[in-house]
């Protein structure tokens, strides 16, 4: 059964435009449509006939739209800007740009956080904290705290749902995509900038102040030397070697943070192999090349598994001597054990000596 | 015969403040007023007529009420204000300047088919 109220209130809801919003437009054509309906029905026609043919004579919507988007563009009457018309208005046409740039500045934002944060953790094993502690701190907060990832899913929710909720959500989506291939070029080059400044900066000059030890080869050509970091719980012991010419450095192991830490470092006499001690490994290096053997201390490794290890006064006292060119030895204590290590043999992976 | 839209649409300013100028009315009645007094030649699409009678208020040519009969639906009447009087006037003028020209144009000319 036809039924003219909610035929009227469909096709109200169909006009909802903002031209056709403005004041009491839609009152007025609704008003015409049933004066329409009333006299068709006078003249014989079915209510649904009445209806549709009424309806049909008022014009479609968008062009009802274009042709009151003409009177709106005039200058609006002082009773239209008294009585509030003109602020409505003009609320109701931003609202839903503000709602969509909204939503685009929160996906860009999470964009934003996402490419931040994914640097920081890049840069953050590609570099050492001392040398680039902007993006080892970032690094630490993204993973630690989320500091990256609430925000980047947070963005990237809200703008999606304020999307989302507009009508023409295919047009968004595809306008979402292009907006975050439009920005992609420009975070890729922040990044490579970023990148590129960062390493070149920490092949220039390290800073002096976190070098906790160092001792210089006897030939004076390269340096050893430990950079402790900020760790809560402990030392943060990074192991370097750096070519005293032109200052070029190797990062040769990053100790576990806050448990281990160097407790030495000897130079060989022919200036060709250092060693560096820790509470859990003896690390020799070769120079130039820097291959590198790394030796567990058997006290320790124990001590590591019941989680005793790590209080350096503890450490027994050792001593490392180099027997020959090649060759180190090193004693713990008075009773602790000892060894001695052919470096090449141990490279070749062919044998290694311990007495 | 039809008119041409552009006629339509010079001619609906004039009609309609002279409709309005026999008395108070509301947007479905002119539209009915235009089709009787025109021999139904003259078809405006009745969407047509709200947004000059909107921009014609724009304008201050005419205001408009809400009126609610006691048996009856509301209906927004619009009347002629002094300023939309004036216009009426001036655009008499000037229509009955081109009726007459042409008229006489086309009578000394012979030139009517």
């Amino acid at each position: 059964m036809f039924d003219l109220n909610r035929a009227i209130d469909t096709w109200h809801r169909g006009l909802e435009s903002d031209e056709l919003r403005r004041g009491e437009t839609l009152d007025e054509l609704e008003s015409h449509v049933r004066e329409e309906v009333e006299r068709f029905v006078k003249s014989g026609l079915h209510q649904e006939q009445a209806f549709e043919r009424a309806v049909s004579r008022i014009g479609q919507s968008k062009d009802l739209a274009r042709e009151f988007a003409k009177v709106g563009r005039e200058k609006p009457s002082l009773r239209e800007y008294l009585n509030g018309d003109v602020l409505a208005l003009k609320v109701r046409r931003w609202t839903p740009r503000l709602v969509i740039g909204t939503g685009f500045l929160f996906i860009g934002f999470s964009g934003l956080t996402g490419w931040l944060g994914t640097t920081a953790w890049m840069l953050a094993r590609l570099t050492d904290r001392d040398h680039a502690p902007f993006w080892q701190a970032l690094a630490s907060r993204s993973t630690e705290s989320s500091f990256f990832l609430i925000p980047t899913l947070i963005g990237l929710t809200v703008g999606l749902i304020l999307l989302w909720e507009n009508k023409d959500r295919a047009r968004l989506l595809i306008r979402s995509l292009a907006a975050s291939f439009i920005l992609m070029p420009a975070y890729i080059t922040i990044g490579t900038i970023a990148i590129f400044l960062t390493l070149t900066l920490a092949n220039g000059t390290p800073k002096q102040l976190d070098v906790v030890q160092s001792v210089v080869s006897p030939n004076g050509a390269y340096e050893a030397y430990v950079r402790n970091g900020v760790a809560l719980d402990g030392p943060n012991h990074r192991l370097y070697i750096r070519r005293v010419k032109d200052r070029h450095f190797m990062l040769i192991e990053p100790l576990r943070k806050g448990i281990d830490a160097c407790r030495g470092i000897w130079w060989s006499p022919d200036s060709e192999m250092v060693v560096f001690l820790s509470h859990f490994y003896i690390i020799a290096v070769q120079v130039p090349g820097y291959n590198t053997v790394r030796i567990p201390l058997p006290e320790t490794v124990d001590s590591i598994q019941t989680g005793k290890a790590g209080a350096l006064q503890d450490f027994p006292p050792v001593s490392v001597e180099f027997p020959r060119p090649g060759v180190f030895q090193y004693r713990l204590g008075e009773t602790g054990g000892g060894a001695t290590v052919d470096l090449a043999c141990v490279l070749g992976d062919t044998r290694s000596r311990a007495s | 015969m039809t008119i041409s839209k552009d006629l339509v649409a010079a001619s609906s300013t004039p009609i309609i403040l002279s409709i309005l100028a026999q008395g108070e009315n509301y947007g479905y009645a002119i539209i009915q007023e235009v089709r009787r007094l025109s021999d139904e030649r003259i078809h405006w699409s009745d969407g047509m007529l709200y947004p000059v009678l909107h921009r014609l208020e724009n304008q201050e040519l005419v205001r408009s009420r809400w009126i609610t009969p006691e048996s009856g639906r509301k209906r927004k009447y619009y009347r002629l204000t002094p300023k939309g009087a004036r216009r009426l006037k001036s655009a008499q003028s000037q229509w009955r300047l081109v009726h007459a020209t042409l008229a006489r144009l086309w009578e000394e000319a012979r030139c009517l088919i």
